[in-house]
């Protein structure tokens, strides 16, 4: 089975910025991967990049073993940063919608972990507050049997207990070929729900580790460690 | 694809279009009747006012409803490929073609609706207006259809068939070159970190700048060389000058397809290569 993202030599500049610089990452299927830095890394640049919404200045990205494009989007199940979702439209229309373009879209999976919540799916996702409208997008990312996932700061800007179920959702929902990716600095929240971690700085990886080798190496949790090692 | 794309496009345009349209109809009928009403009144008192006041707010509407299908035309592109729906709908497994001509078809269609919308309104309102059948009287009313028949002969040359695909061809070229072009400015403004409406619009007047410099360079440069003697004899008999006609309206849909063209590969290539989603 193919890596579900391989970067080589991955480099994308904004005028004389780099953005990234020479990354190179491989992620198995199977793994849940942090992807840990602090605010301005490069970690979005790098989940845009397997997106396709950006295209790289130098080096290579594939995806389950496509480059980034129709047939990749297929495979991947993407959480941006922001709401993306279209104030006019009900939770309903989103699950139709996510049902005629995703092949992999489980709408009885959706339809569940909406019912779970209390969540009426004729609400429009203009009426619905911060914390739910990122609950509907989380259930809809996580309710694709994608090869990958990707999710942008999933946790960042809810309260706790939104955190967890947020957390628990996407343990519970990924299946065991696919990978997930997961961006964030709230390490401490995510810990325990990774099996990789990878530390990315000024655009550069400068780690990649599994978690359990890296508490037997430094003796020290992640968040311990990316507290050491980003310290300002 | 592009199928699921345009049909997820007229359910988020329809929601606008649809009750501005039933708005226009209603008030096609309020204002025949206000017309009707106006033919009787004595005095122009307050139902004077009422009825101009109806007939005023249709040819409101009437205009209104063509500025909301352009402005729609662009805040789509705009909100659903550039702003944060972009994240959805650019992820979505479709490729930048697809993405494009469902905006453009959609906005063609709506365009088109517009046009028949706005001839029948007008229709319904002289019909209850004047209690004349106008649309009875355009297809069943002899004197009227022969002259219509009469004027189409002689423009179309015979052949009312081609011409009316002629002038198909041109209108749906013609809206397609306006659509690209708004698509490539605003493409091309927001590929810019900041201020990217206002980047757009100068995008906008700058492809303006770029076609009349190339238009001028023609007409001052190039076409004096040429000789035209043919159009003045041309215009000596009928048959002729009909034939010019024709073949300024192919040259005007052969222009407009030429800007087609240079807008949708700019429009491509800038989301394809530039998407710069802040």
């Amino acid at each position: 089975m193919d890596n579900c993202l391989e970067c080589r030599g991955l480099t994308k500049r904004f005028g004389s910025v780099r953005a990234l610089d020479n990354v190179n990452l491989t992620v198995r299927p199977g793994r849940v991967v942090g992807l840990l830095g602090p605010n301005g890394s490069g970690k979005t640049t790098l989940i845009k990049l397997c997106n396709g919404l950006l295209t790289p200045s130098d080096g290579a990205i594939t995806v389950c073993g496509e480059a980034p494009g129709k047939r990749s989007k297929a495979l991947v199940s993407y959480l941006p940063d922001r709401c993306c979702l279209p104030e006019w439209m009900s939770a309903k229309q989103l699950m139709d919608m996510y049902a005629d373009f995703y092949a992999d879209f489980d709408r009885a999976r959706a339809e569940d972990m909406m019912a779970r919540l209390n969540l009426s799916d004729k609400l429009l996702v203009g009426q619905m507050s911060k914390g739910t409208k990122e609950k509907v997008q989380l259930i809809l990312v996580m309710s694709r049997r994608a090869r990958l996932y990707l999710l942008d700061e999933p946790i960042g800007g809810v309260d706790p207990a939104t955190r967890d179920y947020i957390l628990e959702t996407i343990i519970r929902n990924y299946d065991e070929d696919a990978s997930v990716i997961i961006s964030t600095h709230l390490i401490s929240d995510v810990e325990n729900v990774l099996d990789d971690v990878v530390f990315i700085r000024d655009g550069q990886v400068t780690l990649q580790a599994s978690v359990d080798d890296l508490r037997e190496q430094y003796g020290k949790s992640v968040d311990a460690l990316f507290r050491e090692v980003f310290r300002c | 694809m592009l199928g699921k794309l345009i049909k997820h496009e007229f359910r988020a345009t329809r929601r606008i279009m649809l009750p501005l349209i039933g708005g226009v109809l209603l008030l096609s009928v309020l204002a025949g009747l206000s017309i009707r009403g106006l033919d009787r009144i004595q005095n122009f008192g307050f139902l004077g006012v009422m009825y101009s006041l109806t007939l005023t707010a249709f040819f409101l509407a009437l205009f209104a409803l063509g500025v909301v299908a352009l402005v729609l035309m662009i805040q789509r592109f705009y909100k659903n490929l550039l702003r944060d729906e972009g994240y959805l709908a650019m992820t979505l497994p479709v490729s930048v073609d697809e993405h494009i001509w469902a905006k453009l078809l959609v906005s063609f269609v709506w365009f088109a609706i517009v046009t028949l919308l706005s001839v029948a309104a007008m229709l319904i309102m002289l019909s209850i207006g004047t209690r004349m059948n106008f649309l009875r009287g355009l297809i069943g009313g002899e004197e009227l259809r022969k002259i219509l028949r009469e004027t189409l002969r002689y423009i179309g040359g015979g052949n009312i068939a081609a011409f009316a695909l002629e002038c198909l061809v041109l209108l749906f070229l013609g809206s397609c070159a306006t659509c690209l072009r708004c698509y490539a400015s605003l493409a091309i403004g927001c590929s810019a970190a900041n201020h990217k409406l206002a980047w757009s619009f100068l995008a906008f007047i700058g492809i303006g700048f770029v076609l009349s410099l190339l238009q001028n360079t023609i007409s001052f440069g190039v076409l004096p060389n040429l000789d035209f003697s043919f159009v003045e004899n041309s215009m000596e008999s009928v048959e002729t000058a009909v034939q010019l006609f024709h073949g300024a309206m192919w040259t005007g849909s052969a222009l407009a397809l030429i800007h087609c063209a240079i807008f949708y590969f700019v429009t491509r290539w800038f989301l394809k290569h530039r998407l710069n989603l802040a």
